[in-house]
């Protein structure tokens, strides 16, 4: 397994892909911090009423939370890339000279997962902390006191982690059930991306139909919607049980979509 | 007795209702070079595939080295096409291979092996834009760089060019004589496999219908002669004298014979035998070939394996 890890790092380290897409996490936030920068400040100077002025430092959390959210930019990023890196082995054939260096299924499929996920860690902290950087330095963090700070930009990215595990493993999944860059690239990204979005519909049309009768739907019981619960996080005042409830659906997935991929593979027949 | 380093017993591969390998049980012995001959579809890449465990068998089993000497690098293989990182350089790409194989990297090893398949070792072009037959070379490369014991090549003269094919026979025979390296190798160029391998199992319909060793290979080496003639029947009592004949049509016969021309010529003239033609047929190994496909176990020798 060390030997197709130090492979695949040597590939890694040569793919200009790879690169592209890291140098996107830089560019990307810098533009976000700048783009958001001339739209507040365009907003607050307009003639027309947007409800208030627009706190600079709002932006800067509501940023940060965005990334506990598996359809995050940094995650689209590592999909691209870990669809095209690996999906390369099978296409090329050359996931064969790994088998046919007397390694395990289970020795390669575990190689590769780890892969996927150390693509999307390097690009999650990359583009996480050039958000806190430009974002932090152009914009700031508003009224949040040094600790909440604090306390907002760990949790945010020890979910964003775990969200990133779990696009990550939509892609391992489709990786070796399909091998092949497009459609494991589109597949993953409707899991990530349509699937959050659907139920997030489905819900605010629930709600609406809830308020026109009358009704009241508690946080309490919206929080255990899977996918769901992660937009009802408030960084600069988290609520622990909802955190739990973001936790129990997020890394259980994960697991099971591992472990599909491990499925596929163990009696799949390689071209 | 040589220790046997490929063993199959009963491997069967199934698709549905296809039985792509079908209770196939071979024998391979360490510092042989065995040729796998058989038509498109007969099974041989599919064998290949089992043997390097890129397709599971669906019963039956195989045994690749015996487990003690089984490393990282003691089997390399070509299956089908070309297996490279077309981003990559060549030298990249042994570079690659040595990180797989988890062995140190020696540039001048990896300039050797380059330059012992015939490719430029400084050129830095991505192997993308290689041709096929350099392709072939480079993937010829890969699996020499971990210095395999047991080499498996699937068609790995495909897109070479003559002088390509011949390097390549050259290659082989090399790592086998001097490195002891077994070969198995499966290929559609019959003359190139005669002149190589020493040992063939044919192929047809995911069986293996015949093998055939290098003894009964120079058994049926004579030559095989086609005489067009003025009569055949007289013609076969006196070529019986010089060997193994078969009547083919009312002016022509064949003569397996080590004999020369001028004497065959001579006894048929004496015999008022005219002959208006005489050609010397295709090499043993196509013949035996040709005949296990056309089920003629009995008349050129070889294993039936049924």
């Amino acid at each position: 397994m060390i030997n197709t890890l130090q492979l695949q790092f040597f590939r890694i380290k040569k793919s200009v892909t790879f690169w592209i897409l890291l140098g996107l996490c830089l560019g990307l936030p810098l533009l976000s911090a700048l783009f958001q920068l001339l739209l507040i400040g365009l907003l607050n100077n307009s003639p027309i009423d947007w409800g208030g002025i627009v706190e600079f430092g709002d932006v800067t959390v509501a940023e940060l939370q965005s990334f506990a959210s598996m359809s995050n930019d940094a995650a689209v990023l590592a999909v691209i890339c870990t669809s095209v890196l690996l999906c390369k082995e099978f296409s090329g054939g050359t996931i064969r000279n790994i088998f046919l260096s007397d390694k395990s299924r289970a020795q390669v499929y575990g190689a590769l997962s780890v892969v996927a996920v150390f693509i999307g860690a390097v690009y999650f902290t990359a583009y996480y902390l050039f958000t806190l950087m430009f974002n932090g330095l152009i914009l700031g963090f508003g009224s949040l006191s040094a600790a909440q700070v604090a306390n907002a930009c760990l949790l945010s990215f020890a979910l964003g982690l775990v969200a990133m595990l779990l696009s990550q493993s939509f892609v391992v999944m489709f990786l070796f059930s399909v091998r092949k860059t497009a459609a494991t690239m589109v597949l993953s990204f409707v899991l990530m991306l349509v699937a959050p979005a659907v139920i997030q519909g489905v819900v605010e049309g629930c709600l609406l139909v809830a308020s026109v009768n009358g009704t009241t739907v508690a946080d309490a019981a919206l929080g255990w919607i899977p996918l769901y619960n992660v937009n009802m996080l408030d960084l600069s005042n988290p609520d622990g049980a909802l955190i739990g409830k973001i936790l129990l659906y997020e890394l259980p997935l994960a697991a099971l979509f591992f472990f599909l991929g491990w499925v596929a593979l163990r009696k799949a027949d390689i071209k | 007795m040589a220790e046997t380093v490929i063993r199959t017993e009963h491997l069967t591969k199934t698709y549905g209702a296809l039985k792509a390998v079908n209770d196939v049980s071979i024998e391979i012995e360490r510092g042989a070079i065995v040729g796998l001959v058989g038509q498109n579809g007969a099974g041989k890449t599919t064998l290949i595939r089992m043997l390097t465990g890129l397709v599971k068998p669906t019963s039956g089993s195989f045994e690749l080295l015996p487990q003690s000497d089984r490393n990282d690098t003691t089997v390399a293989a070509i299956v089908e096409r070309p297996s490279l990182y077309l981003s990559l350089s060549a030298t990249n790409n042994l570079v690659a291979q040595c990180k797989l194989l988890g062995i140190s990297i020696d540039y001048d090893h990896l300039r050797r092996t380059l330059e012992l398949v015939g490719l430029n070792p400084t050129l830095t072009t991505k192997v993308k834009n290689y041709s096929l037959g350099m392709q072939q070379r480079l993937a010829i490369a890969m699996t020499l760089v971990g210095k395999p014991q047991v080499l498996i090549l699937d068609e790995p003269t495909n897109g070479l060019d003559p002088q390509g094919i011949h390097d390549m026979r050259d290659i082989f025979v090399r790592l086998n004589r001097d490195c002891g390296v077994t070969l198995l190798i499966s290929s559609h160029i019959l003359s190139e496999l005669s002149k190589v391998a020493t040992e063939f199992y044919i192929m047809d319909r995911g069986r293996v219908i015949r093998r055939v060793s290098a003894e009964q290979l120079d058994a049926v080496s004579a030559q095989k002669l086609r005489l067009t003639v003025s009569d055949v029947t007289k013609a076969a009592e006196v070529l019986a004298q010089f060997g193994k004949t078969s009547v083919i049509s009312s002016t022509q016969i064949f003569v397996y014979t080590d004999a020369p021309s001028t004497q065959i010529l001579l006894s048929l003239a004496q015999e008022g035998v005219a002959v208006t033609n005489i050609t010397q047929m295709g090499d043993a190994l196509e013949q035996l070939y040709l005949d296990a496909l056309s089920g003629n176990v009995s008349s050129t020798g070889g294993d039936s394996h049924d």
